[in-house]
């Protein structure tokens, strides 16, 4: 059996050398957290961001049954990867959100300014 | 550190030599260059720090332990770190391009408003002058108007006015201006010839005007001749010292020639002892502004001369300005003055 309470005082340097490693619920909830944020802000409309959230929910399946199996250090870095998988997705997803609303905004202001020109030059 | 300068330690050291870089470790190298070569560096270098350091606890992983999933998974990490600052660097610049191009908008915005403002402004502005201007047009002809209504008013007080084709008649008896069988005018003839000569001035100040002596028919017609032009040359010498220009207005004689009441019978006689002055309509305008034709010159003594000064033109106000209109008396009297 792992005894966990001896390696949550260990520093990271004998991280190593410990038999045990608490539980990563925490981390867990995170990436599950930031795969849910990514899923909503449209991820899976763009396809390298939909890449990478799949990535993320494959990670958190692997991490919980890295868990299941008590294979708490392992599945704790899977969460991690999962994490971040789903941050970039997020990222990637917003990127896109932002380059449509340039191309928008810069429509909109090309209407806008034949709108003020053939006003001004109808006087 | 360097790349090669992190190998070599670890070389000499034994660890992790005899393994081949992993590929994510490769990858997060890679990932970070890139990501410190772009944008990220200038909009969020936070994150791009954050990313370095990934990569470098990843590398010191691989140093220390060679290639161990924990290696594996801190580079894997490492180079989402720097992907993530790449992206969120390119990010920022749409979001700023996009402030950029709303900015130019709305100065375009303020600066076509305060174009169509400033258009607006010197339109009301030569609008309301021009409005002006036609309102002291009108004030003036109107007062023109007036004087001239007053003109007539004021003579047909004082004598009597008439309309005929030849134009306005005013009729003075004889007996008022003169004493019998002279041609030298009475004393107080001269006040009411006076009102006479102003009412004409304010009134007709530029129309042509004729003086005329008439005579009954007692005596011969010789004498009746010569006192009907003395006196009439008579009132015409005080009219024109009394404002009247003296080429606009000639006097004649006509003796016992034109009665217009009988003769046999003293009212008849007095009536037809008379100066009449005529007022010749201006040219273009026939008596009461009917006819087209120029004012005719029925008798053109030798004393009138044609004169480069033409009266007004139709429809434009007897004014006190003397105007030299050539184009006058040749064009059909319908012609419209230029505006």
């Amino acid at each position: 059996m792992k005894t966990h309470l001896f390696c949550g005082l260990t520093s990271a340097a004998l991280i190593s050398a410990c038999a045990s490693y608490p539980r990563p619920e925490e981390n867990l909830a995170n990436s599950m957290a930031a795969a849910r944020g990514a899923s909503e802000a449209g991820a899976a409309e763009v396809p390298e961001a939909q890449l990478q959230l799949k990535l993320a929910q494959e990670e958190i399946e692997a991490a919980k049954k890295l868990i299941e199996d008590e294979e708490y250090e392992r599945a704790d870095y899977m969460t991690l990867r999962a994490y971040y998988d789903a941050e970039l997705a997020l990222a990637l997803a917003r990127e896109e959100a932002a380059k449509r609303g340039v191309e928008h905004t810069a429509r909109a202001a090309e209407a806008r300014k034949s709108q003020l020109s053939q006003a001004t030059n109808q006087d | 550190m360097s790349k090669t300068s992190i190998l070599g330690f670890a070389c000499v050291l034994g660890f992790g030599c005899a393994d081949t870089i992993p590929p994510e470790l490769v990858d997060a190298r890679q990932a970070y260059a890139r990501a410190q070569e772009g944008p990220a560096a200038k909009h969020n270098p936070s994150e791009l720090h954050t990313a370095r350091s990934a990569l470098e606890k990843a590398e010191t992983t691989f140093e220390d332990e060679g290639d161990t999933f924990k290696t594996r998974d801190r580079a894997y990490i490492a180079m989402r770190k720097a992907r993530i600052a790449e992206t969120h660097a390119r990010t920022i610049e749409s979001e700023q391009e996009a402030a950029k191009i709303r900015r130019e908008t709305e100065q375009l915005e303020a600066a076509t408003i305060d174009q169509m403002s400033n258009t607006l402004s010197s339109t009301q502005l030569a609008l309301r002058s021009q409005r002006q201007e036609l309102e002291s047009e009108r004030a003036r002809r109107e007062e023109a108007e007036k004087r001239a209504e007053q003109a007539r008013a004021d003579l047909a007080r004082i004598a009597q006015v008439g309309q005929t084709e030849r134009g306005t008649v005013i009729t003075l008896p004889g007996g008022v201006l003169f004493a019998s069988g002279k041609s030298k005018l009475l004393p107080s003839a001269q006040a009411k010839l006076s009102q006479v000569a102003q009412a004409l001035v304010m009134g007709n100040p530029d129309s042509m005007m004729e003086v005329e002596g008439h005579t009954d028919s007692q005596g011969s017609e010789q004498y009746n001749q010569k006192l009907s032009e003395e006196r009439a040359q008579a009132v015409r010498e005080y009219l024109v010292s009394h404002g009247i220009a003296a080429d606009r207005i000639t006097a004649q004689g006509l003796g016992e020639s034109r009665a217009i009441a009988d003769n046999s019978s003293p009212e008849g006689r007095a009536n037809n002892r008379r100066v009449e002055i005529v007022v010749k309509p201006p040219a273009g305008e026939g008596a009461q502004g009917a006819a087209t034709t120029p004012a005719r010159d029925t008798t053109t003594p030798s004393s009138r001369t044609p004169s480069a000064d033409m009266p007004t033109p139709t429809g434009a106000p007897a004014t006190g300005t003397r105007r030299s209109d050539p184009a006058a008396p040749s064009t059909s009297g319908g012609s419209k003055p230029i505006r």
